[in-house]
């Protein structure tokens, strides 16, 4: 086998090993990136922004362990900022391993704020059939969740006493590393016309700006990047803004990667040819 | 306990990890671990917050509250538990009960929401930027979004074969598809790539290995 | 009766909710409302199946002690351990919550960061340039992973001539957002009208007894 050859078929431990190496060695070196914000992040932001004390918002952690370091940091960040605005919080779940995230979520960060359960936020927990929940919201929150996530009816949570359903709420951030989105999107928007933003992984932003682009999702907080892009909007650096330069470096190094087996398949494609040419 | 939870979960990230090197019995034993963990959890959730609320609760609230609206939770009950009627051959049939309300409930549900949100709402999204065309690249942008939309659909349209006019459409279509596809993996990069980072920045963080570790 | 039962009542509850949206009467919403707090139900039993599912397929590996019938015993361990600490001991339990954040999250966690690992390996092996349509898709790919991060933006600031940097000093950034918000958008749309088609009908055919699927085997 040729040297090129050899090239062609490494073995994938050594492309691991690189990959590791350009994860792991960007968390020592000292790197101050710029952030740029970008529009679907920032009409979030703002829109959230613009709502007035008291508005509610209503957040939904639709993902669970897998997901948690992409939207754990946009979550945290979306909390903080509404909660620096005396705005209302209801958090749902739609997805079960999310159930102990979002209420240590929600209690972590409203501990920052002083902000008092029941009063200030209330966190409904899980339930399932997803599909059936958000179209039960539509009609009445007390239907599918007749209680909270401690247990307590939701006619005896106080803050719960004026929100019946989707026109007490005057937005739902799902935060959301499957269908869940799509979900909100098609029952909540377009049978109730909840105004709707979404939090999510990477992998589903392409798949979103559609919605985007028509109006049914007033922004869109995408992967890690989106969540650092949101830090520097409430001017509180988190996990995410960390990440930024090891997940730069890890890309230009997966570039260079592709970039060099796309070399050593075009000099091998050479190579064969000119073997071709002299037999 | 913190610590020693930590150090497990370390040492079960090593575990999973080891998978890179070859297949092996730790590997295994983490794979086969986590399985039977989330369906515990699972169970523990969905009884806590959804059994109980759901079923056990309006069934009690009959007798203790006089509550004899709920008595009509017994009927879903009753549907709910012939799905378990799958593991017996006499009675199997029974599962298809259940199974046809959800089904019809959410084929029924699906059909408007799908209708407005993503044949209508798209259709406007692509024809509404004609309405103001009030700069150069409003409308360069409005023709690209209006071709790509066209070409797109066309391309899956497989009942004519691709050819002459539909052949140089579909391949428009293509273009379109590849660009989009790639932007799809570069966020998919980006993706994998952060969920290595949390881990990565969990295992840099152990207690004892951090004051190891230059700052 | 056992085949045309289970379609009658598809039949029914899928008219229903087609045109309950279209039907504001308070009665009509009320039977709306009753309807979703039974599929509730139904949907916990559902998720009861599914980890039953799980559990047959485990007890009969372990009682024909098929290849790898010890993992199922690991499988076991884990899930009686972690349920009946949830169960009994409440799902706000401390070991509970020890369970699911050193337990549950890490090896969650860890199995899916694998990815990265695996991405960059098909990266290298099958990412290649050999047709018009590839390279677009590489150069897309290139466009949007160095779009999308700070360093993107930082290498265009600190290699390209000031002049063009001072025009446009976000344009890796901007380049990346049009890509996604024209090109990218525009195929995902396409895709999404075709694909909406396709699940209207197959709804349609759900509700009309025509697609019997769901039904099972014997259909």
């Amino acid at each position: 086998m040729s040297k090129l050859e050899k090239l062609n078929n490494i073995d994938r431990r050594i492309i691991y090993l690189i990959i590791a190496i350009a994860v792991i060695v960007p968390f020592f070196i000292p790197m101050g990136l710029p952030i740029y914000v970008s529009p679907p992040v920032k009409n979030v932001h703002e829109y959230i922004d613009a709502l007035p004390s008291g508005s509610v918002v209503m957040i939904g952690f639709n993902f669970g362990p897998s997901t948690m370091p992409e939207l754990y940091p946009m979550c945290v960040a979306v909390l903080r900022h509404c909660y620096s605005k005396n705005i209302k919080v209801i958090g749902v779940c739609l997805h079960s391993e999310g159930a102990t995230i979002a209420d240590n979520a929600m209690r972590s960060t409203a501990e920052e704020y002083d902000y008092k359960e029941h009063e200030d936020y209330v966190y409904l927990g899980f339930k399932v059939q997803p599909v059936a929940v958000i179209l039960g919201m539509g009609e009445d929150i007390a239907i599918p969740f007749p209680n909270d996530y401690t247990g307590t009816p939701l006619s005896k949570i106080p803050m719960m006493k004026n929100i019946k359903n989707y026109n007490d709420i005057e937005l739902v951030v799902d935060f959301s590393s499957g269908l869940s989105t799509d979900w909100w999107i098609l029952y909540a928007g377009a049978k109730y016309h909840q105004k709707l933003a979404v939090g999510c992984t990477g992998v589903m932003v392409s798949g979103l700006y559609p919605y985007l682009n028509t109006g049914q999702l007033i922004g869109i907080i995408g992967g890690l990047k989106g969540a650092a892009e949101y830090e520097n909007l409430i001017e509180q650096e988190g996990k995410a803004t960390l990440g930024m330069k090891v997940q730069s470096i890890a890309h230009v190094v997966i570039i260079l990667i592709v970039i060099f087996g796309n070399a050593v398949y075009i000099l091998l494609l050479r190579q064969k040819r000119r073997e071709g040419v002299k037999n | 306990m913190t610590l020693i939870g930590l150090w497990i979960g370390a040492a079960l990230t090593l575990c999973i990890y080891s998978f890179l090197y070859k297949d092996n019995p730790f590997f295994k034993f983490a794979e086969h671990l986590f399985v039977g963990v989330s369906a515990g959890y699972l169970l523990t959730i969905t009884f806590h917050d959804n059994f109980m609320p759901y079923i056990y609760e309006p069934i009690k609230s009959i007798f203790t509250d006089g509550k004899y609206g709920e008595i009509q939770i017994i009927i879903p009950t009753a549907l709910g538990l012939m799905m378990f009627m799958q593991f017996t051959h006499k009675y199997g049939w029974m599962v298809r009960l259940p199974f046809a309300f959800m089904m019809g409930y959410y084929a029924g549900a699906s059909i408007a929401p799908n209708m407005q949100a993503d044949i209508y709402e798209q259709i406007r999204g692509t024809a509404m930027p004609f309405g103001s065309l009030d700069s150069v690249s409003v409308i360069v942008n409005a023709i690209i979004i209006l071709i790509g939309v066209i070409c797109t659909l066309l391309y899956f349209f497989f009942s004519k074969e691709h050819k002459g006019i539909l052949g140089g459409i579909s391949k428009v279509g293509i273009i379109y598809l590849m660009i989009g596809f790639g932007a799809a993996f570069g966020y998919t990069v980006m993706s994998r790539i952060s969920l290595l980072i949390g881990r990565i920045d969990f295992l840099l963080n152990l207690p004892l290995i951090r004051s190891f570790l230059p700052q | 009766m056992k085949k045309r039962m289970p379609i009658i009542i598809c039949l029914i509850m899928g008219v229903f909710t087609l045109i309950q949206p279209f039907i504001p009467h308070p009665s009509f919403n009320n039977v709306f409302k009753g309807a979703t707090r039974w599929v509730y139900v139904m949907g916990v039993f559902a998720t009861l199946i599914g980890i039953g599912t799980l559990a047959r397929l485990h007890i009969k590996r372990i009682a024909r002690k098929s290849n790898g019938w010890i993992s199922s015993i690991v499988v076991f361990i884990g899930f009686f351990v972690t349920a009946g600490v949830g169960i009994i001991g409440g799902k706000k339990s401390d070991l509970f919550l020890w369970i699911f954040n050193n337990i549950n999250a890490s090896l969650e966690s860890a199995m899916f960061s694998l990815l990265a690992f695996f991405m960059a390996s098909a990266a290298y092996r099958a990412f290649r340039a050999r047709t018009f349509e590839a390279t677009l898709l590489l150069i897309s790919a290139i466009v949007v992973m160095l779009g999308r991060v700070p360093i993107g933006v930082f290498l265009w600031q600190n290699i390209i001539p000031q002049a063009l940097v001072d025009r446009y000093p976000f344009f890796p950034e901007e380049s990346a957002e049009w890509l996604m918000s024209h090109i990218a958008m525009t195929s995902r749309r396409g895709i999404m009208i075709g694909a909406a088609l396709g699940a209207i009908s197959t709804s349609l055919k759900v509700i009309l007894g025509i697609e019997r699927s769901y039904l099972g085997s014997n259909e």
